[in-house]
């Protein structure tokens, strides 16, 4: 078949016929065009300006209205784009120094820092996990800091203040401005310039150090008890622990020369069954009752 | 089809308010514009539908024809933006889920062997491939057998135009029927008709 035979015969296929000329002329008659609307159109006709509202569509005039919403979405993008805030600068890195540093991780804040210690976040929001040591953080620009020991929690809000983390907990002084100092124990401090608080460790080890300390600064007993006693009321204490806990008390009573009370320390540690450290505190309680039988006998 | 002044006369007559000439008018020229949208319109569209929305459109804005001689083009102006707003349409529902649209079967339906079928929906096809313009002018020209005299008149286009339109149409219509018609030959379409 050739292409010209082909078309041809298209064009016979596709010649409408006298039956599909009647239905259309029908369907167009029931829709009012034809036979109705005939007569309705020289009515119309007559009293022009001819507007049929019965068939007139309403055109929607799209091309302008598509044209103004693409540039006002353009216009918001460029707008938006231009208006973007600069990124943060983010930061993941340990503070670390033998000797006083001097540091600057962004404009607007400063640190001066001896010892241990973790700087994150963004300059946005920024935290300092600070470990042992001093650090002194001096913020200008706006930014949330946060400055975190284990016993307290440090917000920053625009100053100079300075966190000292040793043995006796985290002591916060601020020299300029004000901070909000939230300890482990739930205690609050607001401190403004000039002032200073303290947070007390809170954990069974750091309470052990603290006691420790306090008995190698020359304390008085009733203070090093105080620590031993809040150590020793802690829940879930581990053996070795307590087995220290009860040397610093032995050793602290001993040393004040309350003996009844270090006998009965010891005798209460031995009866409750606790092994760790027990066979000195064993020869102790020996001492001890040896001690108070020669007291009994008048032998000195 | 009524020759050209029994049309004119009817056009005139119907705009001026005759009851009976509109209907006879449209009667006259619905055959000739559902064969306009049967074989401009491709197999995705009704030719019935469009044929009556055409008519509808030509019913509401018949007073605004000027030049009751130019109504065989004016009506074709109408033919064609309706079938591009269709076709528009009927490719936007392509991609709308629970709208598919399906190729009709071809004329004929059932009836008609279904070799003859086949070649509508082919040439049907071929000639959705190409452009619109070049379909128009080779429908008018080679399937309805119109001169390119004639053509440009109904198109309102210069006479050169169609005849170069009409010769890229015939090139492209043979390249694109390659394959697809059984046997076609490619050098043997009709030669343009002298106006």
């Amino acid at each position: 078949m050739t292409t010209h035979e082909a078309l041809s015969r298209f064009a016979r296929a596709t010649d409408t016929t006298d039956q599909t000329a009647q239905r259309l002329a029908e369907q167009l008659r029931e829709r009012g065009v034809l036979q109705v609307g005939a007569e309705r159109w020289g009515a119309v006709l007559r009293a022009r300006p001819a507007r049929l509202p019965v068939f007139r569509r309403q055109r929607i005039r799209w091309r302008p209205l598509v044209a103004f919403s693409v540039v006002v979405l353009l216009l918001t993008l460029a707008l938006a784009y231009l208006q973007r805030p600069a990124p943060p600068l983010a930061f993941d890195r340990p503070l670390s120094a033998e000797s006083r540093v001097l540091e600057q991780p962004w404009p607007g804040l400063e640190l001066d820092y001896q010892g241990l210690g973790h700087l994150e976040g963004s300059q946005r929001a920024a935290t300092i996990r600070w470990e042992q040591g001093r650090v002194q953080v001096q913020l200008e620009s706006p930014g949330q800091l946060v400055l975190r020991t284990r016993e307290a929690l440090v917000r920053v809000t625009g100053t100079l203040f300075e966190v000292q983390r040793d043995a006796f907990g985290t002591q916060v002084q601020v020299s300029q401005g004000s901070v909000q100092v939230e300890c482990a124990t739930s205690q609050r401090h607001e401190l403004a310039a000039g002032e200073r608080a303290s947070c007390e460790p809170v954990s069974g080890p750091a309470l052990l150090g603290m006691a420790r300390r306090l008995q190698r600064e020359g304390a008085p007993a009733a203070r090093v008890l105080a620590v031993v006693a809040r150590a020793e009321a802690l829940p879930a204490l581990d053996e070795p622990l307590r087995g220290e806990l009860c040397v610093v008390r032995l050793e602290v009573l001993l040393a004040a020369e309350r003996f009844d009370e270090a006998l009965a320390t010891a005798r209460a540690y031995l009866e409750a069954g606790h092994q760790a450290r027990a066979q000195e505190i064993e020869l102790l309680l020996l001492a001890l009752q040896e001690r108070a039988s020669q007291l009994e006998g008048g032998t000195p | 089809m009524d020759t050209d002044n029994d049309t004119t006369r009817l056009v005139s007559a119907a705009i001026a308010g005759e009851a009976r000439a509109w209907e006879r008018l449209a009667q006259t020229w619905l055959p000739v514009v559902h064969s306009w949208c049967l074989r401009l319109g491709g197999p995705r569209l009704d030719p019935g539908d469009l044929t009556q929305e055409i008519f509808v459109i030509a019913f509401t804005r018949l007073h605004r024809l000027r030049d009751p001689q130019a109504f065989a083009g004016w009506i074709l102006g109408i033919t064609r933006r309706e079938i591009l707003r269709q076709g528009r349409r009927a490719w936007l529902r392509r991609w709308l889920p629970g709208f598919a649209v399906e190729e009709r079967a071809a004329p004929g339906g059932p009836q008609q062997d279904s070799e003859q079928a086949q070649l509508i929906r082919e040439v049907q096809r071929v000639l959705q491939r190409l452009p619109q313009p070049q379909r128009e002018v080779l429908v008018l020209c080679d399937v309805e057998e119109r001169t390119t005299r004639e053509v440009s008149e109904l198109l309102g286009i210069p006479h050169g135009t169609v005849r170069s339109r009409l010769r890229l149409a015939r090139a492209r219509f043979r390249k694109e029927a390659q394959g697809r018609l059984p046997s076609a030959l490619p050098a043997d379409l009709a030669q343009e008709r002298s106006p």
